[in-house]
């Protein structure tokens, strides 16, 4: 197990390398820098000035130099220096990681919390009125975008209750109740996505599960309802559910993204979307490279997990 | 953070001293005052919550922005976000009132000997929110780096030919110019690229962060990305200014949000497209105020190329006449906009007046477009790829409404939106065909003219080696040496004429700028400039 996981560690340094390389091109392909943003003077700065600034930005080195200057920077561990605010990457990142973070987390363990055991729920009443019940609900989750149940949800609660999430950031230690009454509305948005195809996820093997022939076995040797069901059949119906899971970060993550610049939140895909305007590379290339590294250790979570549900993964 | 030392809150906490009405208050702000130390050290003012000085209201405002400022660099990369929370922290030397006359600021007079030559006297009581007193040094320094400021900070092209920045005494100053410029004091007034900084700023502060200005706000906070938190300037050179304790700006960029916001009182107020102001209008909650901003919409066209068809002046001018401004007025701003020539309308006095525009130079005439076509040699169409920015959608949406117009007289548009960064790099490159655009404020008229003269980079991406006209290029150098304000607005009206015959651009229209507000805010008003200076005279209740 160890070894395991400590090979999957070691394979993170090229995956990180190859995003990195990705990431560097991809953002150097879009057309315009930092100079044409920040010097858009309407009636035009000179060439020189242009000249003069994409200079003292160090946007004039040849393309490799600028990929070392990054990594070195990364390496260093911090970040590199926003082209835009002249501020350390680093301290415009982290803070907006911890939004983000306790937007997904949060979302991910209430989601879980109860699409696991309303699919199972749906799945031993398999095509009686409660799993339609169940499924049509979770369909219209999947179905309805998320920045479009904001938008009504906002629109709602200002025009009835004149009440909508204050606006100005407050941190959970700073204020924790503040803080709660700003991010329910986001959150509850995601959780409604995840709960909706995890609990599909979850009904599906697990009524594929309950019609093996060991369900019967174990049914058969007199165990009782509550052993079968939760040792027995969930334990072998949760593996393709935290494949899942794991693929649905990336979804996760984009989702939030929307979310935060709806609900004027400071996160990491606020942060990233805000940046990509304004050409500020090392903010686009730190935050992407970021969301990237988040995406591969939850799926390498997902694999550790693999192991502990079903021994035989770990043995291979 | 902003710059701020331990005098400067010692004076504060004076100042709510003696503002306080009440004995018990008194004696309150006196304990507060022993430990002034401590209330340093919290960074927050708890007097001037409950007092403020002069008439003020006190209270905080909140105000929602659609985009973060990014930096509050003073002058030489100030997008519109940024100009819009600077123009509250920094002043110039003189100002604009509400109707654009040129008022004094830190001037407190101003004098032109000679047509070269220009000597403010400044006012004696100003301070640095930093505590520092204002005097000639700094202006000098100032000017002296609005001429090439640091980076990401580049001249913009609006500086003054300023030859020489003379410290006359500690309260004068005299500035030489290299060639006559009428367009100087509209320069300080904008106060766009001509904020006033202490000697030494850029030297001694991270400018992109930290700000000390003489402004009504002073910042506390500045977390990107979500807020910008502004407090009252207990010395601000204009009594009883301003009226709130503290202003908050929110970037919210989502407008559907922004509006709901409002509509719970999160924001108190915050500028909207039409569309939303038309909502607004049936809620009984809300104020909705409209007004004119210089931001015209206008068509760009690239005539440095001498083999397209448009090179000939017929086939611009049947483009002109096959517009439909109204159309576009009223499909796209659902009709608050106004016809616009090339001096945006509502700067002063300087534009042809709307009924002129509407009658003459941009009349709507699908017979002569095709007349004209005919005449030079297209009657059998001509096709062109307009480019458009993407985001505010409207820009695109007059591309289209243009596109179907044109289509009528035999022209086929193929429309092209871009995002902004994009569009800043073919825009500043002069690569494109025709373009979908709107441009902003000038502190003189001088400015809505700048892009044909052949000195600027403008004209040499858009027009270089191809388009000119010596008439125009004459007047310009004449309109910005001419002092006699009747002569001036005789030169800028035969310009004015020439751009709207030879057409080398397309204006279009200037639509409308809305802000809603909640009940509770009174006093504030929709400024031409595009920054809020009603901010500073607006109340909370």
């Amino acid at each position: 197990m160890g070894r395991f996981v400590l090979r999957r560690l070691l394979l993170l340094i090229p995956t990180l390398l190859g995003m990195s390389v990705v990431i560097f091109l991809m953002v150097r392909l879009i057309p315009g820098d930092v100079a044409d943003t920040l010097l858009s003077g309407e009636s035009g700065s000179d060439v020189q000035a242009h000249t003069a600034l994409r200079h003292a930005l160090g946007l004039d080195d040849p393309l490799p130099l600028q990929y070392v200057k990054w990594m070195g920077s990364v390496v260093h561990g911090d970040f590199g220096t926003s082209l835009v605010t002249g501020r350390a990457v680093a301290g415009t990142l982290l803070p907006a990681l911890e939004i983000t973070l306790e937007l997904t987390i949060i979302a991910s363990v209430v989601a879980t919390a109860i699409a696991i055991p309303l699919g199972v729920f749906a799945a031993r009443r398999a095509n009686r009125p409660s799993d339609l019940a169940v499924r049509t609900v979770t369909l219209l989750g999947i179905a309805i975008p998320d920045f479009w149940l904001a938008t009504l949800l906002l629109l709602f609660t200002s025009t009835v209750f004149h009440w909508t999430p204050s606006v100005i950031w407050v941190s959970f230690p700073e204020d924790p109740l503040g803080n709660l009454s700003q991010i329910w509305m986001p959150t509850a948005i995601l959780t409604l996505f995840v709960i909706a195809s995890t609990t599909r996820m979850t009904r599906t093997t697990m009524v594929d599960v309950l019609s093996q022939d060991y369900i019967r076995t174990a049914r058969a040797k007199g165990l009782d309802d509550r052993r079968v069901i939760y040792r027995h059949a969930l334990r072998n119906a949760l593996i393709p559910v935290m494949t899942l899971s794991g693929v649905q970060v990336a979804t996760l993550l984009s989702g939030v993204t929307i979310l935060e610049v709806m609900f004027g939140l400071p996160g990491v895909g606020y942060t990233l979307t805000q940046s990509i305007y304004k050409r500020d590379y090392p903010v686009i290339q730190d935050a992407a490279l970021m969301l990237a590294l988040i995406v591969i250790l939850l799926n390498l979570l997902v694999d550790v997990l693999y192991a502990v549900v079903d021994p035989r993964i770990s043995r291979r | 953070m902003g710059k701020s030392t331990h005098s400067d809150r010692g004076e504060r906490a004076t100042q709510g001293t003696l503002n306080a009405v009440n004995r018990r208050q008194l004696l309150i702000a006196g304990g507060a005052l022993a430990g002034a130390g401590a209330l340093a050290a919290c960074g927050s003012s708890p007097s001037a919550k409950t007092t403020g000085g002069g008439s003020a209201s006190g209270g905080t405002l909140t105000w929602g922005s659609d985009t973060d400022p990014t930096h509050l660099i003073p002058f030489g990369a100030n997008a519109t976000a940024t100009w819009r929370v600077t123009s509250l922290i920094y002043e110039s030397l003189v100002a604009w009132d509400r109707n654009l006359k040129v008022v004094p600021a830190l001037a407190e007079s101003w004098d032109a000997p000679d047509s070269r030559t220009f000597v403010f006297k400044l006012r004696r009581d100003v301070r640095f929110h930093s505590g520092k007193p204002l005097d000639a040094e700094d202006v000098k320094y100032s000017i002296e780096q609005q001429k090439s400021p640091p980076p990401p900070g580049a001249d913009l092209g609006f500086y003054p030919p300023i030859e020489s920045v003379e410290v006359v005494d500690r309260y004068t100053i005299r500035l030489r110019m290299s060639s006559p410029a009428a367009s100087t004091l509209g320069y300080f007034a904008w106060n766009r690229s001509s904020s006033i900084i202490p000697a030494g700023f850029f030297e001694d502060n991270n400018a992109r962060t930290q700000t000390d200005g003489t402004g009504p706000f002073k910042l506390s906070e500045y977390v990107p990305n979500d807020h910008v938190a502004l407090e009252r300037n207990p010395d601000y050179r204009r009594s009883g200014m301003p009226k709130v304790d503290a202003l908050n700006i929110k970037i919210l960029a989502d407008e559907g949000a922004r509006f709901a916001a409002l509509r719970s009182g999160a924001i108190d107020g915050a500028t909207f497209g039409p569309d939303t102001a038309q909502l607004a209008r049936r809620d009984s909650d809300l104020v909705v105020m409209r007004g004119l901003t210089a931001s015209p919409y206008e068509l760009e066209v690239q005539l440095r190329d001498h083999s397209t068809p448009w090179y000939d002046v017929r086939v611009r001018q049947a483009i002109n006449a096959a517009i439909d401004r109204q159309q576009i007025i009223d499909k796209v701003f659902a009709g608050d906009a106004v016809y616009a020539g090339k001096i945006a309308p509502g700067y002063g006095n300087w534009p042809i007046p709307e009924a002129e525009l509407k009658s003459n130079f941009l009349k709507y005439d699908p017979d002569r477009a095709k007349a004209l076509l005919a005449e030079a040699g297209h009657s059998g169409g001509i096709s062109l790829t307009m480019l458009s920015i993407a985001d505010p959608k409207s820009f695109t949406q007059v591309a289209e409404v243009i596109k179907d117009q044109l289509k009528q007289v035999g022209i086929e548009v193929q429309v092209q939106p871009l995002e902004l960064g994009a569009f800043a790099e073919r825009n500043g490159k002069g690569d494109f065909e025709w373009m979908s655009t709107g441009r902003g404020m000038r502190g003189d008229p001088s400015g809505f003219l700048a892009d044909f003269d052949p000195k600027g980079s403008t004209y040499k991406a858009w027009y270089g080696g191809g388009w000119r006209n010596d008439e125009l290029i004459g007047l310009l150098n004449d309109g910005i040496a001419t002092v006699d304000d009747a002569k001036r607005h005789q030169q800028y009206r035969r310009m004015e004429e020439i751009v709207l015959t030879e057409l080398p651009v397309v204006p279009l229209v200037e639509p409308y700028k809305f802000q809603i507000l909640g009940k509770r805010v009174k006093g504030m008003y929709v400024s031409y400039t595009d920054a809020d200076p009603g901010l500073v005279e607006a109340t909370v209740s």
